[in-house]
């Protein structure tokens, strides 16, 4: 019959010499202790004695890593590629828990902070401000433009006479006698030309008998179309 | 020489869960305030963890944010373990939860799916091939593949070059999946034996690999 073996405290490997630096045997007995913990068989004093001296976790997960690299590969595990760098993801996971912890700050430590830091009054910048005076401008020469407007329009509107108000008022008033006789002056009358009958007004075509040279005649050396019943006719009349 | 042509055990399984005590151990100290115990336990799981969530998103980027997330999550609930299931069965289940509510997360906000969809689209495979094969994950690119690969081919080297005890007892536990006692009771050697044969020959086939992991520093591996 088989004898088994359990004890732990046989490692197969002691130092060889004196000449063998202690530390070196220190660190690979670390990390036998290191491979077994990441195996689940540690004892518990093995374990507190691990934790009873300074590790550097980093190398250490990057050695748990290698372990399992190994292992996945004599498993034939497909997934070989596809895992983060321990070194880095632990590097992570406490920046993380970092932030956890300093977000878990109890009141009596805010109370502390506040009275014993003077906050300045300093508005943090931000990240829309460069937009948000562009849009600042933008509103303040929109209502410049609106104002300049509203003063050109106001400013050639007669005094006195609003919009709006105005004009019931003049169609109400009763007519002056100058009104009276412009209209008189202004009364059409009918002309026979040779382009047929046409309504004139008297004063429009006292107009046209006085600056019957340009008659008919624009600028543009050709009739206007608009102006062509007002071409003063004498020979027919 | 191959060591993977019979295993007792399927590779998900044969990760045998360890003795409850350990974790459970570590969790305590974890409880009382030694931060480095729950460092160990993330060197620990951060390989399985990773694996199971990217077999959930797929989406290779987003694993080592929800596997920190799930560590982080695990953190915050560790009072609520009272170790009646192996602390795996419940980082598992943490894990598991996050990886879905990430996805969750990500349909509900269209631009960071889109901007994902359309990052996937650069790449050679094409939309219709990956409705038509779901199983394939993106992550597998030809650099990871080959740096697999020669990392396998590293390994097997360095198998073969190891001395018969040496092999005999890391083949035990990687492939196998024996406890340290039932290596002892195989090979008829004290643990601590047991123990420093595993720890020398997984050292001495890191040495083989390191420099193609720390070539790899920074990248997926």
């Amino acid at each position: 019959m088989n004898a088994i073996h359990t004890s732990r405290a046989q490692p197969e490997r002691q130092p060889e010499s004196a000449d063998e630096p202690a530390s070196a045997f220190e660190a690979e007995r670390d990390g036998m202790l290191l491979c077994a913990l990441l195996d689940g068989e540690l004892s518990e004093a093995e374990l507190s004695d691990w934790f009873s001296r300074e590790h550097d976790l980093s190398d250490a997960a990057v050695h748990g890593q290698t372990h399992q690299v190994i292992g996945d590969v004599l498993r034939g595990q497909a997934s070989l590629a596809g895992g983060t760098s321990a070194r880095v993801f632990l590097a992570g996971v406490h920046a993380r828990l970092h932030f956890e912890v300093r977000a878990e700050v109890g009141p009596q430590e805010v109370i502390l902070q506040a009275r014993s830091i003077e906050v300045l009054p300093v508005r943090a910048l931000a990240a829309n401000d460069a937009v948000f005076r562009w849009k600042l401008v933008a509103g303040v020469a929109s209502l410049a433009a609106v104002m300049a407007v509203s003063w050109t329009v106001l400013g050639t509107t007669p005094a006195g006479a609003g919009p709006g108000a105005s004009a019931p008022q003049l169609a109400l008033s009763p007519l002056s006698p100058q009104d009276t006789t412009s209209t008189s002056a202004t009364t059409p009358f009918v002309v026979n030309t040779r382009q047929g009958v046409l309504i004139r007004d008297a004063e429009l075509e006292a107009l046209v008998a006085k600056h019957r040279h340009y008659g008919g005649v624009s600028a543009l050396q050709m009739p206007a179309g608009f102006l062509r019943n007002a071409t003063f006719d004498a020979d027919v009349r | 020489m191959r060591y993977i042509s019979a295993p007792m055990t399927t590779p998900e399984d044969h990760t045998a869960p360890p003795p409850p005590d350990s974790d459970v151990m570590l969790v305590q100290r974890t409880l009382g305030g030694e931060k480095k115990a729950f460092d160990l336990l993330v060197i620990r799981y951060q390989r399985r963890v990773e694996r199971l969530i990217g077999r959930m998103v797929r989406d290779v980027d987003l694993v080592p944010d929800i596997a920190q997330e799930t560590f982080i999550r695990a953190y915050r609930a560790l009072g609520q373990f009272r170790g009646e299931a192996q602390f795996y069965t419940w980082l598992y289940r943490i894990a598991v939860n996050t990886a879905k509510k990430q996805l969750l997360e990500l349909k509900r906000d269209p631009l960071i799916f889109q901007s994902q969809m359309r990052s996937n689209d650069d790449d050679e495979t094409s939309s219709s091939e990956r409705e038509l094969n779901p199983g394939v994950v993106d992550e597998a690119t030809p650099e990871a593949l080959l740096a697999s690969k020669e990392i396998a081919q590293a390994v097997h080297a360095a198998m073969d070059d190891l001395p018969q005890e040496l092999r005999m007892a890391i083949t035990l536990r990687e492939i196998e999946g024996l406890s340290y006692a039932e290596i002892a009771q195989t090979l008829e050697c004290p643990i601590g034996t047991v123990r420093s044969r595993i720890f020398r020959a997984r050292e001495a086939i890191s040495n083989r690999i390191r420099p193609m992991l720390d070539h790899q520093t920074g990248k997926r591996w």
